[in-house]
């Protein structure tokens, strides 16, 4: 059988503004005791407030503003804990309690998207014309994020027209696959880029930075020497969650292969990744060579914008179309 | 699996092509499948046939990035959109709206290599592809101009790999064509058989000329295929009738025409007009149940079960009517006629609720519709 130890006195000395000195003793278990530290340690917070303590076996009561208290004395000493009380917290607002959505990563693939000897020539044009290719980056990112050659303004060379204008002819239906209703456009963004052994282009967003606003469809186009001298370089595409509004990346994708003369399309605000190339040969012309083509949505139709060979209107949606 | 492919706008005069087209394939028994492409312009519905699958895409007449107006847009544009819609697989023949079938053809297409009719007079000379010269601008939009190509005309027997190739390229060629091209006549008017002709060259595709139709005036001949652009004429060369003034369904006299295809042509359409006109086409097919299908009742609902599928047919009232005289002894205009006797209704209503509730019961697999035409 066990008892409970007895409480122990502690004698208190509270010092208040203007030197005045309240003694009294208080069992350390005592209410007022807790109560005098607690509201002591948390006047900042508190505001300050009134503490009532019991004098005289609790026949008296004494009551002082917390505020003017200076300090406490106490034997045995009090051991304080400063952290703060919890304060009332506001209401929550209601939160959105929509459960998650999972978004597929939709594609179109067209083969066959070339001419056999358009398909030979982009790659003909590609070793041409290798000293235009640069590094690859990514702005605001460290190196990590990407290793390619890149030629950044393959929009003003005629090869660049070849693929736009037979795109064009493609974009009602790939729209219409992606689920994305038939926009005007703006401009159709050209790049080429070269990978080579060990290049690859991590997970990210074609349209997150400022500057990309308005690419609305992405579009890219393989060529490569054949039989394949490279391994790898598939394109992923990652499913999306969409909650509240938000887009994020999900951990599922798909993956689609490099064919030569394959065309790829998806929106532009699905999270997309190069998987490493593996080229054994490191030579330049056995690299995965891709065109990324970017239709730019135009938020008021651009009638007499032209496109292409420079004979398509885009600029606007014609009514059979919509 | 063959199938057979017109392209055919929702307007009276489509239709009537189609219907037309449509009666000849059915009287042959045609193997395969008929589709209708059919170009729908904003607020245009869909056509409906009898036997026919109905295709509907986008009309790109008037082009849409151009604005020019050009029939020869909608054949490329259609074929693309079904062709990257369905993933079929087989051979394609490719019909002009302006002919009819003669005799069934069973001969699939290979991959790489089209059949199709010698097109007599393309516009040759000495620019690019042996094309004249007026047509040279096209040397800033081909890599390679060298490459032979081949003069050939629709009908067309190719496989669906080859069409699903060119498609783009025939459709994006025919408009560059008729933005470069003027000769004294205006705008090309066969910028669609040369960008055709180009586009399979590109993508190398083959063919093999043969000769699959024949015309009017063709006095005999064994082609499967009967083209009726020229008038027909009687043996002292009088215009006896012209597709641009017929009125369907007015009788035409084939014993006016001069004996040969042309008569043969007025024949047909004698056949077909004279059922249209007297409302006897339903006639023509008999409803026959597919074996298996299990009946039960639920109030005054009827259930079919349909052995391979897992849903239900649920018939209301007047669908379980129809099904009911679907014995496999009636035609639809007998079954028709039967229901006209119990319901107060009139024959043009019925005609259209048996024709419907016997196709969606076709389309559910319930029923077969037998084709009596022979």
């Amino acid at each position: 059988m066990s008892s409970q130890p007895e409480a122990r006195i502690v004698d208190l000395h509270i010092r208040t503004i203007g030197g005045h000195v309240l003694s009294l003793q208080l069992p350390e278990d005592a209410a007022p005791l807790r109560e005098l530290f607690a509201a002591f340690a948390n006047r900042q917070q508190a505001g300050g407030g009134l503490v009532q303590l019991p004098l005289d076996g609790g026949r008296t009561a004494c009551t002082i503003a917390i505020d003017n208290v200076v300090s406490i004395t106490s034997t045995p000493p009090v051991l304080l804990d400063l952290q703060p009380q919890p304060q009332p917290q506001p209401a929550p607002e209601p939160v959105d309690v929509e459960p998650p959505t999972l978004r597929k990563a939709e594609h179109v693939v067209i083969d066959d998207f070339l001419g056999v000897d358009e398909n030979r020539d982009m790659l003909a044009f590609a070793l041409r014309d290798r000293d235009r290719f640069k590094a690859g980056t990514v702005e605001g990112k460290a190196h990590e994020a990407r290793r390619n050659s890149v030629i950044l303004d393959f929009g003003r060379f005629e090869h660049a027209n070849l693929i736009a204008n037979r795109l064009l002819i493609w974009f009602p239906l790939i729209a219409r696959s992606l689920g994305e209703p038939l926009f005007p456009l703006k401009q159709v963004e050209a790049q080429l880029t070269a990978s080579n052994d060990g290049d690859f282009y991590g997970s990210h967003l074609d349209n997150g930075a400022d500057e990309s606003d308005g690419r609305a469809i992405a579009c890219v186009y393989y060529f490569f020497d054949e039989p394949k001298p490279f391994t790898g370089g598939a394109l992923r595409l990652y499913d999306s969650i969409e909650r509240g509004g938000q887009r994020s990346r999900a951990e599922s994708f798909h993956e689609i292969e490099p064919v030569n003369n394959r065309l790829v399309a998806f929106r532009s605000r699905t999270y997309h990744e190069l998987m490493p190339t593996r080229c054994p040969s490191k030579k330049f012309e056995d690299s995965r060579f891709a065109v990324t083509s970017w239709l730019h949505r135009s938020a008021t139709p651009l009638p007499d914008a032209t496109f292409g060979w420079g004979h398509f209107r885009c600029g606007k949606v014609a009514p059979a179309l919509t | 699996m063959i199938f057979t492919v017109f392209v055919a706008p929702p307007n009276p005069e489509g239709d009537w092509r189609a219907q037309l087209l449509e009666y000849s394939w059915r009287r042959l028994r045609q193997p395969g499948e008929l589709i209708r492409l059919a170009p729908l312009r904003k607020s245009e519905t869909a056509p409906t046939h009898r036997r026919a699958r109905v295709v509907a895409t986008r009309s790109w007449n008037p082009h849409p990035y151009t604005e020019d107006n050009y029939a020869g847009y909608e054949t490329p544009a259609a074929l693309l959109e079904w062709l990257f819609t369905e993933r079929i697989e087989g051979t394609i023949l490719l019909l002009d709206l302006r002919s009819v079938l003669q005799k069934a053809i069973d001969e699939e297409a290979r991959p790489g290599l089209a059949r199709a009719c010698v097109w007599p007079d393309p516009p040759s000379g000495e620019g690019p592809f042996g094309l004249n010269d007026d047509l040279r601008f096209l040397e800033s939009y081909c890599v390679n101009r060298q490459l032979p190509i081949a003069p050939v005309r629709p009908p067309l027997l190719i496989h669906s790999s080859d069409l699903r190739k060119i498609a783009a390229r025939w459709l994006e060629l025919t408009s560059i064509i008729r933005h470069g091209y003027r000769d004294m006549y205006g705008k090309c008017q066969d910028a669609d058989r040369v960008a055709y002709a180009i586009a399979a060259a590109e993508y190398r595709v083959g063919h093999e000329t043969t000769e699959l139709d024949l015309g009017t005036d063709a006095a005999s001949g064994d082609a499967p295929i009967l083209g009726y652009s020229t008038p027909v004429e009687s043996s002292r060369g009088e215009i006896v009738w012209d597709e641009q003034v017929y009125e369907p369904w007015g009788e035409a006299f084939p014993e006016n025409a001069r004996p040969g295809a042309g008569r043969d042509f007025l024949a047909l359409l004698n056949e077909l007009a004279t059922r249209v006109q007297a409302g006897t086409e339903l006639d023509v097919t008999r409803p026959l149940r597919r074996p298996g299908v299990r009946e039960a009742r639920v109030l005054d609902d009827m259930h079919l079960e349909v052995p391979g599928t897992s849903e239900p047919v649920l018939l209301n009232p007047s669908a379980a009517a129809i099904w009911e005289l679907c014995d496999g002894t009636r035609t639809l205009g007998q079954i028709v006629r039967e229901l006209q006797e119990r319901f107060d209704a009139t024959a043009e209503t019925l005609s259209s609720a048996v024709e419907a509730t016997t196709q969606e019961l076709e389309h559910a697999g319930a029923l077969e519709l037998e084709d009596l035409l022979t």
